[in-house]
């Protein structure tokens, strides 16, 4: 028991870098993520003692990082859509050559089709293909059936493709790290 | 993946894509450390800072109720019944947009002593369920936690009403307006009126099926001959630090902590060694640092904090907090004497009740 906070640093000494890129898939802001991580760190290393029992503690974290993202999901829905229009301003106003993305347009295009997910859809897909868990893992996440796992699964794809167009969401069919240049399709309105 | 066409690797591609700009990474870990600590002193104290509060509450809040509603009682309040401690109007809360405004009227606290009921009956409520990533307890396991201790305290304390405490925690469908509030009683100046927001909690706190309204089978209200308190124990791992956490080590009769306090040593019925800390704001501490379970457990007692939104209580004596029976903003600790004394629970924690008590807390919260 004394070593609990020493155990805690240690995890998440390792795991915070991750945590936060997962943060920010759920919301899409990196300044969202910062808080979203540091929120679901300090909810972990108040209930340590549980979450060490626990029988994976990278899917206790991540169901403490999940929980605080669908808690607040009408702040960071609300704040993304900002977040997203300073950033068509600032990259507008800079050029595409200043945006650390090779393709700011496709990036944005792709954000901004992330953000008119519903948010437990959109936890669902993250968790499935980003994080690879199985449906059964998902939804011990999210603390839902995995019948419930399957059909958010299944409309937030269908939404994706319908918001982002067959083409485009095809162009990501390699698993290439090089992405093809695709021309963006215009978000649905 | 149903019958839809997309494949992980291109949902995957389209992540990939999003993460391009990413920042360099601040390290968290520290702060949420530290966080983690100072809210486990915050919890251990400031939640259990609260009771007369409810004599006091219910005295406040009677108090706002207009006076053709009170009837022939009005003429038996009390000096202390119609004025909370610090509710005075002060010349911010005139100069307020809030104070020149209508004042939406704010209801009475119910009475949690009115009808305590068997432990069966009160332990009713919203129970928060296991703790995220866990099976356990669940919420029929937290009800059946809720009324074995109640029994064993009712038992424990035969003078005293033990009753369930319904508290507040945001949620539900007013939790935009409620988050908002919260922001506000924190950085408004004292004085500053929410009648609004103190309405809305109230009636939160009145209706035990408010989503906004929980309870916890560890957090009980208790009223003694003298006053009104709030009595709350815990059993978990320590800070890590080889102390007690929230209190630091005891010598020569002082606590460390943020602010030094008076403690001395306490011995249960079987000999089983703890510290007896005496809180400035009359909240009263047991810590066992070292349960059967490798554990720390404690025990406090103090005045509640069921008639205020944020904390009267704080180690360093600031924070800001709102007075429900009267929806001002006030800033600061709230002096509450404790009915029981230091002898009073030297007596009763050296008593075989408590340690059955103990013994079945340690147990039941360490997953035993």
């Amino acid at each position: 028991m004394t070593h609990a906070f020493d155990e805690f640093s240690e995890f998440a000494q390792a795991r915070q870098g991750h945590l936060r890129r997962l943060a920010f898939l759920l919301c899409g802001d990196w300044h969202h993520a910062q808080d979203l991580t540091q929120t679901a760190l300090l909810n972990l290393c108040r209930h340590w003692n549980k979450a060490r029992r626990a029988e994976s503690l990278d899917a206790y974290a991540h169901k403490v990082l999940v929980h605080a993202y669908l808690q607040h999901r009408k702040k960071y829905q609300r704040d993304a859509e900002r977040a997203l229009d300073f950033t068509r301003q600032v990259e507008g106003a800079n050029g595409s050559s200043a945006a650390p993305s090779a393709q700011p347009e496709l990036r944005l295009t792709l954000l901004t089709a992330l953000a008119q997910l519903a948010p437990r859809g959109r936890a669902v897909l993250v968790l499935r293909f980003w994080e690879d868990l199985s449906v059964e893992a998902t939804a011990a996440v999210l603390g839902c059936s995995t019948g419930n796992v399957k059909s958010q699964s299944s409309r937030a794809l269908a939404r994706l493709r319908e918001i982002l167009g067959d083409s485009l969401l095809d162009g990501f069919a390699e698993p290439s790290e090089d992405r093809p240049l695709i021309r963006p399709a215009r978000p649905a309105a | 993946m149903t019958d839809d066409p997309t494949t992980p690797a291109q949902i995957r591609g389209v992540f990939s894509a999003t993460l391009t700009d990413e920042p360099g990474l601040l390290d968290m870990v520290p702060d949420a450390v530290a966080g983690a600590r100072a809210r486990r002193r915050r919890e251990r104290v400031t939640y259990v800072a609260a009771p007369l509060a409810i004599v006091g509450l219910a005295a406040g809040a009677y108090a706002a109720v207009p006076a053709p509603s009170r009837g022939e009682q009005s003429s038996a309040a009390s000096p202390t019944a119609t004025r909370t401690p610090g509710a005075h109007t002060t010349p911010a809360a005139v100069n307020t947009p809030e104070a020149k405004s209508a004042v939406a009227p704010i209801p009475a606290l119910a009475d949690p002593f009115a009808h305590p009921g068997t432990p069966e009956e009160n332990c009713q409520g919203n129970f928060s369920g296991p703790p995220t990533g866990q099976a356990h307890p669940t919420v029929a396991e937290q009800k059946a936690q809720c009324v074995a201790n109640l029994t064993a305290l009712r038992a424990l304390l035969p003078g005293d009403t033990v009753v369930l405490e319904h508290s507040f925690q945001p949620g539900g469908p007013q939790l935009d307006q409620l988050m908002t509030g919260m922001h506000d009683i924190n950085v408004r100046p004292p004085g500053t009126k929410l009648p609004e927001l103190a309405a809305t909690v109230v009636s939160i706190l009145n209706d035990p099926k408010d989503p906004s309204n929980h309870v916890d089978p560890n957090n009980f209200l208790v009223k003694t001959p003298t006053g009104v308190m709030k009595l709350w124990f815990a059993d978990g791992p320590g800070d890590g630090s080889g102390t007690k956490s929230g209190t630091g080590q005891c010598e020569n009769g002082k606590s460390g902590g943020t602010t030094s306090k008076p403690c001395s040593a306490v011995t249960l019925a079987d000999g089983t060694a703890g510290d007896f800390v005496a809180y400035p704001n009359g909240v009263i501490e047991i810590v066992i640092p070292n349960d059967p379970y490798g554990n720390e457990f404690f025990f406090l007692l103090g005045h509640s904090e069921r008639d205020v939104l944020g904390t009267t209580y704080t180690d360093g004596g600031g924070g800001q907090w709102l007075d429900l029976a009267t929806g001002v903003v006030h800033q600061g600790n709230r002096d509450v004497p404790n009915p029981y004394t230091k002898d009073q629970m030297l007596a009763l924690t050296g008593s075989q009740g408590f340690l059955a008590f103990y013994q079945q807390v340690a147990k039941a919260l360490s997953g035993h």
